[in-house]
């Protein structure tokens, strides 16, 4: 099929679609357009994700292992749940499924990895436990005192 | 906690730190300004870029205590009641998709310009080579930053 084949195609398909929407006076073709977005990005308005500022927000860090696979013994998080601004660590027992929805959303047939790992891990930087501080420092912090055999 | 002082955008601020923050979180957090962007937190990417007496500075590097006295401009300072030249530049030439990296750029472009006026293409490429853009290309911004060095920028 030619480019200008599919590109006639989805034209004719939007204009079904979007009929109510459009005025057809296509009066931006051939000339530069500014968008309409561009003066929040140079003068630093545009609110990103990270520009939220939440009040009461809370910071998640992982425990992650540092083995490519290797069997979990035993998950030690006292250490990590006494240091200050900790609000909780959660680790695999915490999740009621504990199963990772990436892989069913994607209907990707076999489902077996889990959010956070209780007896094994099968990669580096799998997730082992997760801290929730009120600061990333602290949940930083935390995480680095979470102790996994 | 330990106080500063500084001079953000010609304004005299002051604000506590905590040991080890760095100046970006104090500039976010700590002082408001929302200008400066959280990229990679490690001095990789550039989005954090504000001027520390004039010369470009990662601010995501930079211990906020570090900056007691000095004198940082982001790019909330830069414009007054019409655009920075740079900012119109950026405009015209399509130099921002998302607008992410767009205040690091910026600060970087502006201190080139404050140092080297008339700066070859070479220059410029030298001068944003800390800042990294995942959007596009560098090439409209390369020309935007030209475009006011040789006084043709389209306002």
């Amino acid at each position: 099929m030619s480019a200008d084949g599919i590109s006639t195609g989805m034209i004719e398909f939007r204009k079904e679609r979007f009929a109510d929407e459009r005025d057809d006076t296509l009066n931006e073709i051939g000339k530069p357009t500014r968008r309409q977005d561009i003066l929040g990005h140079v003068t630093g308005r545009s609110p990103f994700y990270d520009d939220h500022l939440f009040h009461g927000l809370l910071h998640m860090r992982c425990a992650r292992s540092p083995h490519h696979a290797a069997r979990i013994r035993r998950i030690d998080t006292t250490e990590a749940e006494l240091n200050p601004g900790v609000v909780r660590v959660l680790t695999g027992r915490d999740v009621p499924l504990n199963l990772n929805t990436l892989l069913s959303l994607l209907d990707f047939g076999i489902d077996d990895e889990p959010v956070l790992s209780t007896d094994r891990v099968r990669y580096r930087g799998e997730p082992v436990a997760a801290v929730i501080a009120e600061s990333e420092a602290a949940a930083r912090e935390a995480a680095a005192k979470v102790r996994v055999e | 906690m330990k106080p500063v002082a500084l001079t953000l955008n010609g304004s005299f601020r002051a604000a506590f730190t905590a040991p080890g923050q760095n100046l970006l979180d104090l500039l976010r957090r700590g002082l408001g300004d929302l200008t400066p962007k959280y990229g990679c937190g490690q001095g990789g990417c550039g989005a954090c870029t504000v001027l520390v007496d004039g010369e470009p500075h990662l601010a995501c590097l930079v211990l906020a205590e570090a900056v007691d006295g000095r004198n940082v401009e982001t790019v909330a300072g830069m414009s007054g009641p019409t655009p920075h030249p740079l900012q119109e530049a950026f405009m015209a030439h399509f130099a921002a998709q998302c607008g992410y990296c767009t205040p690091g750029f910026l600060m970087a472009a502006k201190a080139l310009l404050a140092r080297n006026p008339r700066p070859t293409r070479e220059d410029v490429v030298e001068a944003i080579s800390g800042n990294l853009r995942r959007c596009t290309g560098y090439e409209p911004i390369i020309e935007a930053i030209l475009s006011v060095a040789h006084g043709s920028a389209r306002a």
